[in-house]
Formats: C-alpha cells, sequence, structure tokens
C-alpha cells in the first residue's frame, strides 16, 4: 500500500468515525441525558428580554443564510420564542444578503404562527437592503426612511408593531445574530449611533472575536454556536433541536480529543523511531 | 398520528436529499457526481441572488420610484400621489450604478473609477469616527481599568493583570522596530503563549462549528430516511454511491485507441 493510500484509508476511517458518532446519537438521542448548565454571558441576554416590559420593541438583524441555518436557527427561534412569551414587539430585518431575506421570513412566520402571534401587530417583518453600514445610520435616524414598506409591501408607518418608534433609539435591545462581519456593523454603527443595548449571537467559529465586546460593555451578551442556542433553550425551559444537537456533538467531541491524542502519540513514536 | 406529506414535501426532501449526498461525496474524492452537485449549487445561487437582487433592491427601490417621478413629469396618470422616495434624485445612483458596469470594457472602464472614488469617499467618511471610537477608544477602557480599587475581589484584580500584562506583550512582539532579542525576546515570548492560547480557542470554537453543521445535515438525512418519505436517503445513498463507482470504473478502463488495440 502506498502513502497516499494509506493516507486515504484513514482519512476514510475518521470520516466514518465521525459520521457514526453523530448518527448514533442522533437515531438514539431520547436515551443520551445531558446536565443543564448555561454561561454567564447567555444568561445576560436572556436576563435582558426577561426585564423589559411587556410590549417593549426589540429589534432582530438576522444576518445569515442557509449555509448557516443549522447553527443559526435554533438560536434565533429560541429568543423568538421568549419575545414571543413576553409579548415584545418583535421587528425581524437583515443587513446582509438578499438569501438572509428568505430564511429571515421563513423562521419569523413559523415562530409567530407557533406562538399565536400576529404579522404587523406582534412581529414585522423588513425586506433585505443594502449598504449595510448606511443603513444603519439611516435606522438610527428615521426607521421609516429605511424601511417604509415590509417584506410584504404594506406601509410601515400604519402598522401597529411600529406605534412609537421612530429611529433604533427607541429600541428596548438589539439582537444581530449572525454569520459573517454583521456583528461588527453593528457594534460600529448601529450600537454607536443608536445607544439601544446590544446583543449578539453568531457562529462558533466568531465567537472569540467578540470577547473583548463583552467586557467594554459593548454588547450585553453573546451566544456563540449551537452549545448556546441549547443553553438558551434551557432557561427559556423550551427544549427544542439545539438541545437535541448537543448529544451528538458531545459524543463528537470526546471522539475529536480521542483522535488528537491517538494522533499526538502516534507522532512521537515516529519520531522517535526516525532517531534511533 | 402519522403526519400526511404532501407530494411537495416528499420532492423536496428528495431533492435535498440528492444534493446533500452528490456534495458529501467528495469525502471519497473529487468525482463527476460531487462536480454536478456543485455546479447546480452555484448556478442556483447566482440565480437567486440575481432575482433576489433585482425584486427585493432594484426594482423597489431605484426602477418603480424613478418611473413614477419621471412618469410624474410627463403627467402620466399615476393612481396615488408620489412618495418622499419616489424623486429624480435617484438619477445620481442609476449613473453611478451604470459607471461600475463599465468595468467589463478595457476602453471606458476608467469611467468606473467616480463610482469607487464616491464609495470609498463617503464609507470613509462615515467609518473613520465611529470605528475609532467602537474599536478604539472603547476597548481602551477595559484594557486600562484599576488594578485594585474598593470594591475589587482578588479575582478581579487577578483578571485586570491578566489583561494588561497579555495586551503590554502581544503588542510588545508586533513591536518590529525592535529586534527580539535579550528582554524583549523574552517578553515577545509570553506574547506568544497568550496568541497560541486565543488561536486554540478560536480552533475549538471553530470545530464545533464545522460539527455543528454536519449534525443538522445528519439529523435531517436520518428524518429523511424514514419510511414517510419513502426512504430517500438510503435509496439515494446506494444511487449515488453506485454512480460514483460506475463513473470510476468508466474512468480506469482504458481507451482502445490509446492503448493501440
Amino acid at each position: 500500500m502506498t502513502k497516499e493510500q494509506k493516507f486515504n484509508v484513514t482519512r476514510w476511517i475518521i470520516f466514518g468515525l465521525v459520521a457514526l458518532a453523530i448518527a448514533i446519537p442522533v437515531i438514539i438521542k431520547e436515551h443520551i441525558i445531558l446536565p443543564d448548565t448555561s454561561s454567564k454571558v447567555v444568561k445576560s441576554i436572556y436576563d435582558k428580554i426577561e426585564s423589559l416590559p411587556e410590549n417593549s420593541p426589540i429589534i432582530m438583524s438576522i444576518d445569515f443564510d442557509p449555509s448557516s441555518d443549522e447553527e443559526l436557527r435554533p438560536m434565533v427561534v429560541a429568543l423568538l420564542r421568549h419575545a414571543f412569551r413576553k409579548n415584545l414587539r418583535v421587528i425581524g430585518m437583515t443587513i446582509w444578503d438578499p438569501a438572509a431575506g428568505g430564511t429571515l421570513a421563513d423562521i419569523f412566520t413559523k415562530a409567530g404562527q407557533e406562538s399565536g402571534k400576529k404579522e404587523g401587530v406582534d412581529y414585522a417583518i423588513m425586506p433585505f437592503k443594502p449598504g449595510q453600514s448606511a443603513m444603519l445610520l439611516l435606522l438610527s435616524q428615521d426607521i421609516y426612511a429605511a424601511y417604509p414598506k415590509d417584506y410584504k409591501n404594506n406601509d410601515t408607518n400604519k402598522m401597529p408593531v411600529f406605534k412609537d418608534i421612530k429611529s433604533l433609539k427607541d429600541m428596548k435591545l438589539a439582537m444581530c445574530i449572525s454569520a459573517g462581519q454583521a456583528v461588527d456593523v453593528w457594534i460600529i454603527y448601529g450600537k454607536e449611533k443608536g445607544k439601544m443595548p446590544l446583543g449578539a449571537g453568531c457562529t462558533a467559529v466568531m465567537a472569540t472575536d467578540y470577547y473583548p465586546f463583552l467586557q467594554s460593555g459593548q454588547l450585553v451578551g453573546l451566544m456563540g454556536g449551537l452549545s448556546a442556542a441549547a443553553q438558551y433553550e434551557t432557561l427559556i425551559k423550551h427544549k427544542g433541536t439545539a438541545t437535541d444537537s448537543m448529544k451528538p456533538q458531545t459524543v463528537v467531541h470526546a471522539l475529536i480529543i480521542i483522535l488528537i491524542i491517538i494522533g499526538n502519540i502516534l507522532y512521537f513514536v515516529n519520531r522517535n523511531k526516525k532517531t534511533a | 398520528m402519522t403526519e400526511t406529506l404532501t407530494t411537495t414535501q416528499i420532492f423536496e426532501a428528495w431533492l435535498a436529499v440528492g444534493c446533500t449526498l452528490m456534495i458529501y461525496s467528495f469525502l471519497y474524492k473529487d468525482n463527476p457526481i460531487f462536480k454536478l452537485g456543485e455546479y447546480i449549487y452555484v448556478g442556483l445561487t447566482a440565480g437567486w441572488g440575481l432575482c433576489s437582487a433585482w425584486f427585493m433592491v432594484v426594482w423597489p427601490d431605484l426602477v418603480h420610484p424613478l418611473s413614477r417621478a419621471i412618469g410624474n413629469i410627463f403627467g402620466a396618470k399615476l393612481g396615488k400621489p408620489l412618495e418622499p422616495n419616489e424623486t429624480l434624485w435617484l438619477v445620481i445612483p442609476l449613473i453611478l450604478g451604470i459607471l461600475m458596469l463599465t468595468r467589463f470594457s478595457q476602453k471606458i472602464g476608467w469611467l468606473s473609477r467616480y463610482t469607487f472614488a464616491f464609495i470609498v469617499g463617503s464609507v470613509s467618511g462615515m467609518s473613520i469616527p465611529l470605528m475609532v471610537s467602537a474599536d478604539l477608544f472603547k476597548q481602551m477602557v477595559p484594557t486600562l481599568q484599576p488594578l485594585w480599587g474598593e470594591g475589587m475581589n482578588a479575582f478581579q484584580t487577578f483578571n485586570a493583570v491578566l489583561i494588561l500584562v497579555g495586551v503590554v506583550k502581544v503588542l510588545i512582539y508586533f513591536f518590529f522596530s525592535v529586534e527580539h532579542k535579550g528582554i524583549v525576546k523574552g517578553i515577545a515570548r509570553i506574547g506568544i503563549f497568550y496568541m497560541m492560547i486565543a488561536f486554540g480557542a478560536a480552533f475549538g470554537y471553530t470545530v464545533m462549528a464545522r460539527e455543528s453543521l454536519a449534525i443538522g445535515r445528519i439529523t435531517r438525512l436520518v428524518e429523511w430516511a424514514k419510511p414517510k418519505y419513502y426512504y430517500a436517503t438510503i435509496i439515494l445513498f446506494f444511487v449515488v454511491a453506485i454512480l460514483v463507482a460506475l463513473l470510476e470504473i468508466l474512468k480506469k478502463k482504458p481507451n482502445p485507441s490509446e492503448s493501440g488495440e
């Protein structure tokens, strides 16, 4: 067997093991019980929403497209369930790309139907608009100039959900759930101009980039990846897809740690053989 | 009670399973089935993006309001009065946008520089003060917090020292005007440890993110393997595997003309 063939066989074994480590816990998920935990940074978002009085307006920027749907959708669904349970008014928007507009409409419509909320009264869905930074600057001055119509072409200034809202400054909380650099744009333009509390949710890859903004108080809380969504589901006592996904996640983590240890052992054994 | 699915839902599931398995066939090796899946994805995304851009942005924000504003000048019946965004000022972004498209021509491509100049100038003007405030000044506050004082416990003091030491040592590592020798080398080395910890944390999160995507897909594939979807995953798995194997055999079979037979 050549070196390349050996390498390919090793790759396929690892792929196979990872596939099994995911598929088996997915099939037997009812039999796996994980402890309920929540981190301080996730709980601070929960506490912020919990502290808002009924009917307070919040804005949620859904800045991801279907490629990150598996990781970020559970986060948005959990946040919406909490907001709707608290009877908050939620305005959904996106500054990311046109594909995010479809994701936004799909999540909000399903979550609204599930909670028995009415579009235009309890929540609103805004269409995608380009020009991320310019868009947020406009939103911080006049929300109706930025969004004269919703995604179904209804006048926003006639919607009950927009009552007493003029700009971002009137929002009691802004949440940016992003798979890209939208959180940076929200921190620099939305937060600086709107001055409202800002929370962020992002893919796990980006989470470490935003911890410094927690210390400075520019973010009220941070949700990084699927584990944060699972923690939020625990906090709102409504377990869903994120909690289920943490079961295979835990098994795969263990597998990867074992593989790293085996890889290191083999590396040192081979090195010793060469030096001998 | 068993959930009844519509034909559309079943068709969607089969389509999604087919495309997923086509892409996953890359795990075996680069092959024509994967390429087909890749081209479908790229074409679909480009087409969908173009249509979305037209119907969500260009038509409602430019073409429709501008045509109404022009129609108003020529006395066309508009049905309802002009709205504030329906103005002739939209001609300016229209011209700037058209100038951007001149990039495709070598002869008049230079015209696009006017649009780029406008974008660079306006975005810099908007961004610089806000970025300095958000990314520099506000980030300096937690870095330069007091190391001890009233109401601070030992853990907070330890954190403050850790942050201060980390920032200073990483900055020294990136200070290339002084040769990294002696004490500077020692300090820079601690800076490297700080960065390695940060990279390790980032890598751990990255692994977690990729796992999440795989978990989401496999969860759906398991769901679509159920009888209510007519075993879409199982059937299409074998179809894709057989196709990949057949193409591999055909590829390996020597061409008679090349072998001289």
